[in-house]
């Protein structure tokens, strides 16, 4: 069955045409359930707009959506139960009360009987590793407790699917790797996860397939490693040394697609268009003396910037 | 009973929120001193110009405009949930967002009605008026009418604030000025033009302060009943204005994307 299911969703924000910001263009997505999708983008890419459409915050100005089959329009009473949205930063807690209240008061707003509310606080408190400061403050919690209390707040109504809109944001690199061993206790439960994110590491330790959306687009739909293909379709060659000849020389050679200098250490990259060239390519560096060889598949980050460009800070 | 445990937790919020502004100590020797110089002043006014009844007739409206004002401020504790990022998560909840924001602000009517019930003790005892105890009983339930009516109407204002936070201050303290400055606190409702005379029908407190003034003058008793039902029906208009304000401005939030907004 699909968790999500979108088809040429548009936002936009403003009412006359000048002003008019386009928020999300036409996405077309489907996820299926007991998958953790990536929503990879810049700032301002459509990432949050998308997750909010979702989870009904936002209605959609064309375009249709549906949650395990409900539509966000139509049926929002009926999808409402089924999730649970996490939102990153501060926002969202009530600071003046406890952590155990704060899941007390949205396990009444989702309408679970305060019997069985007692017993799942509990068990998420336990979980998410508060148990000692369940009692304090909010206001005294850490970034990485306050995201902690945020996602059992997500959970607190045993949502099917949830949304994660940068949930890591702000953390630090152990609280970080802690929520991340979260979601995936998540994924083996069976629950679907929209997770936006802009951190590579994070998408592509957790995610199936990721989704790269920018300018409110979506760009392509991918399993990371696939995704990585798009930039090489095989393997990189990076080499330490070489004089001017053996570099013009591995350009002219079939199956590489380009020689350039590394960004860092002085050496140079060979990106290769065959993988049969591999083979031949290591025996000429090693034939020509060179020592210092690695052999390499490009990351998700090196395909995010090659397919959004070297935009900079521009949006 | 969910939207019972709903409003309850709401409270609980609300609670939260009263507490960062006043401890028990700051509330009577900071808030409640505050209330009564004002009304202090205004009935020293009635006696420099040497009429008892004028004392009186202070003294019984500014006790209850004390806690008619301190209840207006419901207009500000809807906005809060803006600040605090909760309103989004408030719109999407399947429970009844109505009753979480009415759990929280409904703290600030129960102020209002401990003001009011404060400035009635002191200013009686200060100024050595002593009501009977039946007409004391039955000006302090109106009392309780005045202040969830405007309650009500905080509510109201509140519904349209919501999304336009940065006037909640100015937009209090405009409420609370005309509700004292028409509403017969100081000058009768009369001394008004028509036209204003119309909006003070309208609006919280004009006829519960009628109806309390015909208590402790021990006025006829069709009067009283007549006033109070008066207020009832305000509270009432209000009240039902005020929820379907909020719903609509917060479901149509969702499209216009003010949902969002702080």
């Amino acid at each position: 069955m699909l968790a999500i299911e979108t088809e040429s969703l548009t936002r936009t924000y403003g009412t006359n045409k000048r002003d008019q910001i386009v928020a999300l263009k036409g996405v077309t997505l489907t996820v299926q359930e007991g998958e953790v999708r990536g929503l990879l983008g810049p700032n301002g890419a459509g990432k949050t707009t998308l997750v909010k459409l979702l989870s009904t915050v936002l209605l959609p100005t064309s375009g249709w959506a549906r949650v395990l089959g409900h539509d966000v329009v139509r049926e929002t009473a009926a999808v409402r139960p089924l999730i649970g949205i996490v939102f990153g930063g501060d926002k969202g807690l009530h600071y003046k009360l406890s952590g155990r209240q704060n899941l007390e008061y949205w396990a009444a707003l989702y309408e679970v009987q305060p019997q069985a509310a007692r017993t799942r606080i509990a068990r998420l408190i336990e979980r998410t590793g508060l148990g000692e400061r369940a009692e304090h403050l909010v206001e005294t919690y850490s970034r990485g407790m306050k995201q902690r209390l945020h996602l059992a707040r997500g959970l607190v109504a045993d949502a099917r699917v949830l949304f994660l809109d940068e949930p890591t944001i702000g953390m630090d690199p152990v609280a970080a790797h802690d929520f991340r061993q979260l979601v995936r206790e998540l994924r083996d439960e069976g629950r679907t996860i929209l997770l936006t994110t802009h951190d590579m590491a994070e998408a592509e330790a957790l995610c199936d397939r990721v989704a790269l959306i920018d300018r409110g687009r979506l760009l392509a739909v991918e399993t990371p490693a696939q995704l990585s293909q798009y930039v090489a379709k095989f393997e990189r060659v990076d080499f330490q040394g070489g004089h001017a000849t053996l570099i013009e020389q591995l350009r002219r050679e079939r199956g590489v697609a380009s020689v350039i200098p590394a960004a860092q250490g002085g050496g140079h990259r060979i990106e290769l268009s065959d993988e049969s060239a591999q083979r031949h390519i290591l025996a000429l560096l090693v034939e020509a003396g060179i020592t210092s060889i690695r052999t390499s598949r490009p990351g998700l980050e090196e395909v995010y910037m090659h397919l959004l460009g070297d935009r900079g800070l521009r949006l | 009973m969910t939207w019972w445990n709903i409003y309850r937790q709401g409270l609980l919020v609300g609670i939260a929120d009263l507490r960062q502004f006043w401890t028990l100590r700051s509330w009577f020797f900071a808030w409640l001193v505050r209330v009564l110089t004002n009304a202090f002043a205004w009935v020293l006014l009635g006696r420099v110009a040497g009429s008892e009844d004028k004392v009186h007739y202070l003294l019984v409206g500014h006790a209850v405009a004390a806690g008619a004002s301190a209840a207006l401020w419901a207009s500000n504790a809807t906005t809060w949930s803006r600040w605090d990022g909760t309103h989004p998560l408030l719109v999407i909840a399947p429970g009844s967002l109505l009753a979480a924001v009415i759990g929280r602000t409904s703290v600030w009517l129960l102020n209002g009605m401990a003001t009011s019930l404060m400035s009635f003790i002191v200013l009686f005892a200060a100024f050595g008026v002593v009501p009977q105890p039946s007409a004391a009983l039955a000006s302090l339930g109106v009392v309780l009418l005045v202040c969830t009516s405007a309650f009500g109407f905080a509510l109201w204002t509140g519904a349209w604030l919501s999304n336009r936070g940065r006037f909640r201050n100015i937009a209090l303290d405009l409420s609370s000025m005309i509700l004292v400055a028409i509403c017969g606190v100081s000058v009768p409702v009369e001394f008004w033009p028509r036209p204003v005379q119309w909006i003070a029908n309208a609006i919280p407190m004009t006829h519960g302060l009628a109806a309390i003034r015909l208590i402790l003058g021990h006025g006829a008793h069709g009067s009283i009943a007549w006033q109070i039902a008066l207020e009832v029906a305000v509270a009432s208009g209000w009240l039902l204005l005020s929820l379907l304000t909020m719903t609509r401005l917060f479901n149509g939030g969702r499209a216009d994307g003010s949902i969002e907004l702080v």
